[in-house]
């Protein structure tokens, strides 16, 4: 009865709802455009942790260790969770990865030039131009 | 003497040169008609030049936000009570998870603290989701 009255609770404790979820990624988001960038990391290591699946995790997690100034965690983080096959012809078939070929090796570029590691930095960046012309053949890089 | 060669005599020592002015105004002739005010355009500028492609893409780090933006929510957590109620029901359901014994419950537990402490940041995600609703 209380489930009926509360549909937006999770029914298996164990977890968080669908909707709970959502309303975590908005806040994500939300953290990351406008609070503080190091609050984003601790609630996309926490979903990350709750979603392991979720290939669009890492790269926020990524980008909110990006924007609070540690390089090389966004590195780490790109380097070990995102699989290799992410850009590769495999993956291909999976819209969803290749939609975020372009956002990986741009993190991947901004954290690498936060290394100081300018060469790397320059290869990501080409290959972010490459995979976005391939997406957006009208965009302007 | 050409009616636009000026003696020094006619402008005046430089101490005076408010007056020297008067004078150079005085000794141009009637007849004489000032260059039109026009604008100069390059014609190999356009009107819009690449506007249009550089305003979708303010700037790199908008673009990796843009492409992390939330998508497939479901659109029953933008109705105002459904998002309220899930809101305020994660703090608790995280600490829940947190005593489990999961691995990652440390990470899960940190969240439920620091949700715990947003409030500031919930009024602005029921603002956003409220925007939403309406359009």
């Amino acid at each position: 009865m209380a489930q009926a009255l509360l549909p937006c609770l999770p029914s298996d404790p164990s977890e968080l709802s669908v909707r709970q979820a959502d309303v975590l990624r908005v806040i994500g988001f939300l953290q990351l455009q406008y609070g503080d960038p190091s609050d984003a990391v601790v609630l996309f290591d926490a979903l990350r942790a709750l979603y392991p699946s979720d290939r669009n995790l890492p790269l926020s997690l990524a980008l909110a260790y990006l924007r609070s100034g540690d390089p090389l965690s966004a590195l780490e983080i790109l380097d070990g969770a995102m699989p290799m096959t992410l850009t590769g012809q495999e993956d291909v078939a999976a819209p969803r990865h290749v939609a975020l070929a372009p956002c990986y090796h741009l993190l991947r570029g901004q954290a690498l030039a936060g290394l100081g590691r300018m060469a790397e930095a320059a290869r990501a960046m080409r290959l972010f131009i490459r995979h976005r012309r391939l997406l957006e053949p009208q965009a302007s890089i | 003497m050409n009616s636009l060669q000026i003696s020094s005599q006619e402008i005046g020592r430089p101490s005076e040169f408010t007056n020297g002015l008067v004078a150079i105004n005085r000794s141009l002739p009637d007849s004489m008609a000032l260059p039109v005010q026009v604008f100069l355009v390059s014609s190999d500028v356009s009107d819009k030049p690449q506007l249009d492609a550089l305003y979708p893409m303010t700037s790199i780090s908008d673009y990796a936000l843009n492409a992390l933006r939330p998508s497939g929510l479901n659109p029953d957590i933008f109705s105002s009570a459904c998002f309220r109620d899930s809101l305020a029901s994660i703090p608790q359901q995280l600490q829940l998870l947190a005593l489990q014994g999961r691995a990652d419950a440390r990470k899960i537990g940190r969240l439920a603290r620091m949700l715990a402490k947003q409030d500031e940041l919930f009024r602005l995600a029921q603002m956003y989701a409220s925007a939403l609703v309406q359009g």
